[in-house]
C-alpha cells in the first residue's frame, strides 16, 4: 500500500508540474481538495464502495503512468457522433478545445476567483477528489436561464497517448427553467491509460437535464469516471450510462435530491466481454421530500468478463413521500463470466416508498424455447433476447444516431460471444 | 395438402431419466381435429413440448413422421420450420422482441404471411393493432397472449397445431374468435389440430374428428366428439 501511495502522490506532483499554471490559478479551490485527498487513505477493495473491483491491482499499476502532454486537440476532426450540436467539448489527452451556441456558456474554471457550485467533503469518492484537487483541465458549460436547447451538447473525452493519466473535470449548470441534452463519449486509451474524469452537474428550479454518456475506450484503458448530479426543485434529470469499453471501466454516480418534487431517472446498459471489468457505484440520495428517483441497470456479460452493480437508495429525514425504486438485471452468458449484484436501501424517514431488485442469471430458456418454437435459429434467438433485453433502455434514448451507435456496439460485442 | 399427415409411433419420452410419456402413437390427417383429454399430471404438456423438440424432453423411443419427414431428432427451429407449431399453456413474454423480428428470421420471408393479411388477421382474431406492434406478450392478458399466439399460427401457416389448454384464459368471446379463426385454417387450409384441454367448451367450438383419453403416458381410450362430453360427465375414473 505505502509504495502505491507514494506512486499515486508522485503522479500527483508530475501534474502539478505540468500544468503549474492552471494548479496556481486554481489554487484556492483546489487546495481544500487538496487538503481532504492528503488525509484519505488510497481506496482499497476491502472498502465497501470498491467491493469486488479491480482497484488494487489498477493503483499497483499506477506507478508506471506518466502524465502526457500529448497532442492539442483537433477543432477541425468530426464529432464521434453523426448530427448537429449546440456545444462541443472535446479533450484529448488534457488538452481542451470548445465552442458552444446561444444560450450557452463555456468556459475554463478560474477556481483561485471563485468557489465551486459543488460543496466536498472527506466521503467523497477518492478520484472525485483527485480531479478537484489536481485536474489539469477544468470545464464549465451553462446553460443560460429559460433556453431550450434543440441539439444536445457534446462532450467528447478522448485518450491518445499511451501510458498517461488524465483527470478532467467539467461542471455542467442548468440554470432556470432551461433544457438541454449532454452526449459524452469517453474513446481511446491506446495502450495502457488510466482516465478518471469527474463531472459535476447542477439542475436547477424546473431545468430538465437529459445526459447520455456512453463509454467505449480501447481493450486496455482503465477508466474510472465519477459524476454528481444535484437536482433542484421540480427539476427532471434523465442519466443514462452505455459500458462497452476498457480493460477496467468504473462510473461511481452521486444522485441528489435538494429541492421538492425532482423526477429523476437514471439507466444503464453495460456489456462486458473477455477479460474486462464494469464496475457501476450508484447513489440515491434523497434529501428534500415528495421526489422520485428512479434507477434500472441492465447488464450483461460473456467469456470471462465481471460486472458489478452496487447501489444504495438513502431516504434522509424530512424527505417525506419520496419515491425511490432501484432494479438491476444481468445476463450471464459464458461459464466463465460474473455478475455481482448489491443493491441496498438507507430510509431515515417514514411515509415513503422504495423498493429494490435485482437478478442475475443466464438467458431463460423458455424464451428461447419460444422463439425456436417458431422457427428462429438458436444464434438469432439468442441475439434477439439479448438485443431485446437492452431495448428497454437503449429505445428511450432520445438521439437516434446514439441510439444506432450503442445498437452497434452491443451487435459487435454479440459476434465475439 | 391430399398428403398431409402427422404419424406418431410408439413415442416414449424421458425427463432427467425419468420416463413421462410411455408409448404414445396418432395418426393425424389434413383438416382433422384430436382432442386429448386427461387428468393432471398424466404428461399431456411433456407431450406437447417432446413433439415440439424441447430441450431436456429426451425422446427415447418411437418415431414422429410429418409429411413422411422423420422429425424426432430434429431441432426445435427446424421443426417449427417443417410447419410445427405450438401455443403452450402459459406463453413467454419477451421484452424487446417483436413480432417483426420472428419474420424477419424466417428463412424466406414470404414463408411468413404478415405481410400480405396481417390487418385482415388481426381482425379476424381480435386483436388491436397497437398489440402486434409491443414486444411479444409483454403486458398482454391472458386473452390478449392466446389471442397473439393465434395470429402467429396463422401467419407461420402452420401444418400442425399444438394446442396446449388453447381455452386457459380466455372469456367465451374470445374462446368462440380463437376457435373459430383455426377452424377456418382447419378447413380451408388443412390445419392439423392436437388439442390437449380439459373443458369440452373448447370442444364445443373447435369441434374434434377424434377424442382420445390419455393417462399415464399413453392414450387408454378413443372416440368421437361424444366421449368428450361423456367424460365430463363421468371422470376419468370410470
Amino acid at each position: 500500500m505505502a509504495e502505491n501511495q507514494l506512486a499515486l502522490r508522485d503522479l500527483q506532483s508530475a501534474h502539478m508540474e505540468l500544468f503549474s499554471d492552471i494548479a496556481e490559478a486554481q489554487k484556492s479551490d483546489r487546495r481544500r481538495a487538496q487538503e481532504l485527498l492528503a488525509q484519505k487513505p488510497l481506496p482499497s477493495a476491502t472498502e465497501e464502495e470498491w467491493r469486488y473491483s479491480r482497484i488494487d491491482s489498477l493503483l499497483a499499476e499506477v506507478g508506471s503512468f506518466e502524465v502526457s502532454g500529448a497532442a492539442v486537440a483537433d477543432s477541425s476532426r468530426g464529432p464521434s457522433i453523426d448530427g448537429e450540436f449546440s456545444g462541443r467539448i472535446t479533450l484529448t489527452d488534457g488538452r481542451i478545445w470548445f465552442e458552444g451556441a446561444e444560450g450557452i456558456r463555456i468556459e475554463q474554471v478560474d477556481s483561485s476567483k471563485e468557489q465551486s457550485t459543488f460543496s466536498i467533503d472527506s466521503n467523497d469518492d477518492y478520484f472525485r477528489l483527485f480531479a478537484r484537487g489536481y485536474a489539469p483541465v477544468a470545464v464549465r458549460v451553462t446553460v443560460e436561464e429559460g433556453y431550450q436547447l434543440q441539439d444536445p451538447i457534446l462532450l467528447e473525452v478522448e485518450l491518445n497517448a499511451a501510458t498517461t493519466l488524465v483527470a478532467p473535470r467539467f461542471e455542467f449548470i442548468f440554470e432556470r427553467g432551461s433544457s438541454a441534452s449532454v452526449i459524452e463519449v469517453v474513446t481511446g486509451g491506446g495502450a495502457a491509460s488510466l482516465l478518471t474524469p469527474l463531472v459535476e452537474v447542477a439542475v436547477r428550479s424546473d431545468a430538465i437535464c437529459t445526459y447520455s454518456y456512453l463509454q467505449n475506450c480501447d481493450a486496455n484503458a482503465s477508466i474510472v469516471e465519477n459524476v454528481v448530479i444535484e437536482a433542484d426543485r421540480a427539476s427532471r434529470v434523465t442519466y443514462s450510462a452505455f459500458g462497452f469499453g476498457a480493460d477496467y471501466g468504473r462510473l461511481r454516480f452521486d444522485g441528489r435530491i435538494i429541492g421538492d418534487d425532482v423526477d429523476m431517472k437514471v439507466r444503464a446498459c453495460y456489456f462486458g466481454s473477455d477479460k474486462q471489468m464494469l464496475d457501476f457505484r450508484t447513489f440515491q440520495r434523497h434529501i428534500a421530500p415528495r421526489s422520485t428517483s428512479d434507477l434500472l441497470f441492465k447488464g450483461a456479460v460473456g467469456n470471462d468478463a465481471h460486472s458489478v452493480y452496487s447501489g444504495l437508495v438513502v431516504i434522509e429525514e424530512g424527505a417525506v413521500k419520496s419515491d425511490a425504486y432501484q432494479t438491476n438485471r444481468n445476463l450471464v452468458l459464458s461459464p466463465g463470466a460474473r455478475a455481482d449484484s448489491v443493491p441496498n436501501l438507507d430510509i431515515r424517514e417514514n411515509s415513503v416508498r422504495c423498493s429494490h431488485a435485482s437478478a442475475v442469471g443466464p438467458i431463460d430458456p423458455e424464451m428461447m424455447f419460444y422463439l425456436e418454437s417458431r422457427g428462429v435459429d438458436p444464434e438469432e434467438a439468442r441475439r434477439l433476447i439479448i438485443e431485446g433485453f437492452f431495448k428497454e433502455i437503449t429505445e428511450a434514448i432520445p438521439n437516434l444516431n446514439l441510439r444506432a451507435q450503442i445498437g452497434a456496439l452491443v451487435a459487435n460485442k454479440l459476434k465475439g460471444i | 395438402m391430399a398428403n398431409r399427415e402427422l404419424i406418431i409411433e410408439d413415442l416414449h419420452v424421458s425427463i432427467d431419466g425419468k420416463e413421462i410419456v410411455k408409448g404414445f402413437s396418432i395418426e393425424v390427417k389434413a383438416g382433422q381435429v384430436h382432442a386429448i383429454m386427461g387428468p393432471n399430471g398424466s404428461g399431456k404438456t411433456t407431450l406437447a413440448s417432446a413433439i415440439m423438440g424441447k430441450a431436456g424432453y429426451q425422446i427415447t423411443k418411437g418415431k414422429i413422421t410429418l409429411d413422411g419427414e422423420d422429425i424426432t431428432h430434429l431441432p426445435t427451429y427446424k421443426r417449427a420450420r417443417s410447419g410445427i407449431f405450438l401455443i403452450s399453456q402459459l406463453p413467454s413474454e419477451l421484452g424487446g422482441v417483436y413480432l417483426d423480428d420472428i419474420r424477419r428470421a424466417q428463412p424466406q420471408e414470404s414463408d411468413f404471411r404478415v405481410e400480405r393479411n396481417l390487418e385482415e388477421e388481426l381482425s379476424s382474431i381480435g386483436l388491436d393493432r397497437e398489440l402486434a406492434d409491443r414486444a411479444i406478450n409483454v403486458g398482454f392478458s391472458g386473452g390478449e397472449k392466446k389471442r397473439f399466439e393465434t395470429l402467429q399460427l396463422s401467419l407461420l401457416g402452420a401444418k400442425l397445431a399444438l394446442l396446449d389448454e388453447l381455452d386457459s384464459g380466455l372469456d367465451i368471446d374470445a374462446l368462440r374468435e380463437v376457435s373459430r379463426r383455426i377452424s377456418r385454417m382447419v378447413k380451408e387450409e388443412g390445419l392439423m389440430v392436437i388439442a390437449i384441454t380439459h373443458y369440452s367448451r373448447l370442444l364445443k367450438e373447435l369441434v374434434p374428428d377424434v377424442v382420445h383419453v390419455y393417462e399415464k403416458g399413453k392414450i387408454t381410450e378413443s372416440g368421437n366428439f361424444e366421449l368428450a362430453f361423456e367424460l365430463e360427465k363421468t371422470g376419468y375414473q370410470r
